[in-house]
């Protein structure tokens, strides 16, 4: 438990310290609700504007997004070649894994909170006392999406792959959840395609939060978020080959 | 001198290919240990084996005398590796670095500090501690690379090619740090192509070829041996039981 504990803290700091995960999660979530609220501002009423929309759905597909962050965690002592001294070190591979991911969520949270206060403030976005519960649900998610990350990151050993893997059905999940334009259907199938996406599921609940006062919803996705995250864990941990933990290709890294 | 490290019938195959056969090994406490074979010889795979890096297909491992898999984490908190790739965080101090290493093997507080000061200044970088490995020369990165394994103070220190690059200066600062390591107790296992270095420091060794051991014995009896028959030198000795032919290392 202790060696957890010396994990997690040098982890913290290293996510803490790492400028692109806070950058992509703080000011690009933010820049693009901008540019998409801008861009849109005419095609939304006055009470529920563009920025409203777009601050609810940006988030949860910059947070899906960190996926691929938390893939490259997965793979950063390979990359910096630190991977050895962690495997003949008196910790298990259990530790290694749970460190990674909850540094991951910790910050990536933290990042929510204060997108969610900027766009509250400046967008005038009506959330009150459903705050911490839209962050309950944005954790989750970011559990969740991290975890799988973290289990594609520590089984692959070329960077590029992953990232190129995990880019494409990210696109389609935020298309299909409305992430870039509201898209609804009277279509059974296509209705069915749309809530494929978790996205969709995640959207949703916090406009029916929000506006419906439907809470049960919201609960009942970060419920499901929290148990397809801790699956992932639990894969990630049986999973974890040592072979990939030291190994990993990423061009342009080397010492 | 009792055995602290006990390899027995270890072996390793990749694919159809056996690169490890049977290989029995037994290293003593106190001594140090030259290690030797040409590339692809399986230095690297029996070391790996041994540090529970790579998973072995038979044979057994003993560490004072119980099997490393049933004391894993007694047997890891008294093992020290220094690997042949530069094992450290370029970004954080050189004092950060060995600091979270040593953390791993359960040291806090003062304990902790005590012994990352003394590491490094053991490797002459303690007036350099703040800075970042990034800003270092290859021979002090190295220092630190042994700084991180020494800090928790291991009974076996396993050095994969410690010296690989580096000027004669710090080749030499290491190899007395080395020295001195085994004085105060330290039992060593050193891996490395250069025969000097080997002359200079180990004494018993070891040369691997083909997988299996083709030479154990202390170094004056080795040399000795060979002297007899007209090899004077540890490279002629090296070169004589392993062949003249070129190895290209696979990976």
């Amino acid at each position: 438990m202790r060696e957890l504990g010396v994990l997690l803290s040098y982890d913290m700091k290293r996510r803490y310290k790492d400028g692109f995960l806070i950058g992509y999660n703080i000011i690009f979530p933010i820049l693009l609700t901008l540019l998409l609220g801008y861009l849109l501002a005419g095609s939304y009423g006055k009470e529920f504007t563009s920025y409203h929309y777009y601050s609810l759905v940006i988030l949860p597909f910059c947070i899906a997004m960190a996926m691929i962050t938390a893939a490259y965690v997965g793979k950063e002592e390979a990359y910096k070649k630190t991977a050895m001294r962690f495997l003949y070190a008196p910790i298990f591979k259990t530790q290694i894994v749970l460190s990674k991911l909850l540094s991951c969520t910790v910050i990536i949270s933290v990042c929510n909170i204060i997108v969610l206060l900027f766009v509250k403030l400046v967008f005038q976005l009506p959330i009150y006392g459903e705050f911490w519960a839209i962050i309950f649900l944005l954790t989750a998610e970011a559990y969740c999406f991290c975890a799988i990350g973290m289990f594609i990151g520590l089984g692959m050993k070329n960077f590029i792959v992953i990232k190129n893997i995990i880019n494409l059905p990210l696109c389609a999940a935020a298309i299909l959840g409305g992430a870039f334009y509201p898209i609804g259907t009277m279509n059974d199938k296509l209705e069915l395609l749309l809530k494929l996406s978790p996205l969709t599921w995640i959207n949703q609940s916090m406009f029916r939060y929000l506006y419906d006062g439907d809470r049960d919803y919201l609960y009942k996705i970060s419920l499901i978020l929290i148990l397809i995250g801790t699956g992932f864990t639990l894969l990630a941990i049986v999973r974890f080959r040592k072979e990939e933990f030291i190994h990993g290709d990423l061009p342009g890294y080397e010492k | 001198m009792s055995a602290l490290l006990e390899v027995k019938d270890l072996s390793k195959s990749f694919s159809d290919k056996k690169v490890v056969e049977k290989l029995t090994l037994t290293v003593l406490e106190g001594e140090i240990l030259g290690f030797l074979g040409p590339n692809g010889a399986g230095k690297s795979t029996t070391v790996k084996m041994i540090i529970d890096v790579e998973q072995r297909d038979d044979g057994e491992i003993y560490f004072n005398g119980e099997k490393t898999e049933d004391k894993m984490k007694v047997f890891k908190k008294a093992l020290g590796v220094v690997p042949q790739d530069i094992s450290i965080y370029d970004d954080l101090s050189a004092y950060d670095n060995v600091r979270f290493f040593c953390s791993l093997y359960g040291y806090k507080g003062q304990e902790l500090k005590n012994r990352v000061k003394e590491a490094l200044e053991f490797v002459g970088l303690w007036d350099r501690r703040k800075e970042i490995p990034s800003k270092f020369s290859g021979g002090m990165k190295r220092r630190l690379n042994i700084a991180c394994s020494i800090a928790h103070s291991p009974k076996l220190l396993i050095m994969d090619e410690p010296t690989v690059g580096i000027d004669p200066q710090s080749r030499n600062h290491i190899l007395e740090t080395i020295k001195t390591l085994n004085k105060r107790g330290t039992t060593i296992v050193y891996v490395s192509h250069y025969m000097e270095e080997i002359d200079a420091i180990c004494n018993r060794i070891v040369i691997m070829d083909h997988g299996i051991i083709v030479e154990d014995m202390e170094k004056e009896r080795l040399k000795e041996k060979y002297r007899q028959q007209g090899f004077t030198s540890l490279e002629e000795i090296f070169l004589h039981l392993t062949g003249t032919d070129l190895r290209d290392q696979e990976a």
